[in-house]
């Protein structure tokens, strides 16, 4: 066996039990299978080099999911043209109230996976990843300040508006 | 008890799946307090979605993606680093390797950049192969030609734009490139499919030849 092709099969041994995951994840964010074949593929051609510093990581888990979503965010903000991610506008926050008024409507609306899944397919990419991102994998906000690179409290509005059109979508 | 030691036991009781109603000194202040009773039925929420974003079924991938992607991750830098030993020697038939796959989501093309020599007059076939880990339709390719270089069968044609069909795995682009005077000239080939775009942009230069040569 020669070196390249070890250093290929070190990289394969590596990656190969967490690709079900990878790619569950980056169907999350992206919402479309081809979309989440395409940014983990995108991931693994710039994590091949990355081999040697992957055998070091004690838990590669969540190692990849993590650079996995710096992937993520790195493509969107290459996509939106704009040196800050999220715009700190929350000036249409009044216009987002919920259709329904009653929480408990809502919990129960929020227990629907079907009411769910198409709530969360109205939303903005932008949006659905911020949503993801902190409800599904538990980001905290500190956490995903660094993932981001924004401020904080642009953080915050975008997380509150993102969770106002959620609701939103639940309530129709 | 302050409004922030009254949500951080709030998140304890939801936690632990207990009830708020049930604890009276939160139940009281909820009661007496907007902010609290918005904070509170927040958090219910955010734990129920959170649970139902768990539980959303997830498609499963091409049967054999994980095999492709990391197969294809390993080729595309074994070919990176054959291609730097290839670059600038004359070969009758350059390929250049480009994932179209691998760009979704970018605005920016990543381009590619090779050199291929051809003698005045004489004529190369560039082959630029496309790897796709999936079927892709309606893919946009663009053609621009620049300098002393012509594509066989295309004279006079400096831009060449079609869509086309991609198939999974290898797809070849057969680019008969003719030279017609030493200063060379650039082959640009630009491939797109919805956001993503790729570049491959080949730059051919005349060909020293010796004195028999024409």
């Amino acid at each position: 066996m020669t070196k390249k092709q070890s250093f290929a099969t070190v990289f394969e041994s590596l990656v190969m039990p967490h690709m079900a995951m990878l790619y569950k994840v980056a169907w999350r964010l992206t919402g479309r299978p081809d979309q989440a074949e395409d940014l983990v593929q995108q991931l693994m051609v710039k994590l091949y080099p990355k081999t040697g510093e992957m055998q070091k990581v004690e838990h590669l888990g969540s190692w990849l999911r993590k650079v996995l979503y710096r992937e993520f965010v790195d493509s969107l903000r290459k996509r939106a043209r704009r040196p800050e991610y999220f715009p700190a506008d929350s000036s249409d926050i009044n216009n987002l109230q919920s259709d329904v008024d009653d929480p408990e409507v809502l919990a129960e609306r929020a227990g629907d996976r079907e009411r769910v899944q198409r709530a969360l397919d109205l939303l903005s990419r932008d949006d659905r990843t911020l949503i993801i991102m902190h409800l599904l994998e538990g980001y905290t906000l500190a956490e995903l300040q660094e993932i981001f690179r924004v401020p904080k409290e642009t953080l915050k509005t975008r997380l509150r508006r993102a969770r106002a059109r959620l609701k939103k979508n639940l309530s129709q | 008890m302050e409004c922030r030691d009254i949500r951080e036991k709030i998140f304890e009781v939801i936690d632990g799946n207990g009830s708020v109603e049930k604890n009276e000194m939160l139940s009281a202040h909820i009661a007496k307090c907007d902010l609290c009773r918005r904070f509170y039925a927040d958090a219910v929420l955010d734990r129920r979605l959170s649970r139902t974003l768990r539980d959303l079924p997830t498609p499963e991938p091409a049967p054999d993606f994980a095999t492709t992607a990391v197969q294809y991750a390993v080729d595309i830098h074994r070919f990176r680093r054959r291609r730097s030993f290839f670059a600038g020697v004359a070969v009758a038939v350059l390929m250049l390797v480009a994932g179209i796959s691998l760009v979704t989501g970018l605005i920016n093309p990543a381009i590619q950049r090779a050199d291929v020599m051809i003698p005045v007059g004489g004529e190369r076939t560039v082959q630029i192969m496309i790897e796709a880990a999936a079927p892709r339709a309606n893919a946009k390719l663009d053609i621009a030609i620049a300098g002393d270089v012509m594509l066989k069968g295309y004279a006079g044609r400096k831009r060449l734009q079609w869509q086309t069909d991609i198939r999974r795995g290898k797809n070849f682009l057969a680019l008969p490139i003719q030279l017609h005077d030493s200063a060379g000239g650039q082959v640009n080939v630009r491939y797109a499919y919805d956001n993503a775009e790729r570049e491959v942009s080949i730059q051919v230069r005349a060909e020293k030849t010796g004195a028999a040569q024409t």
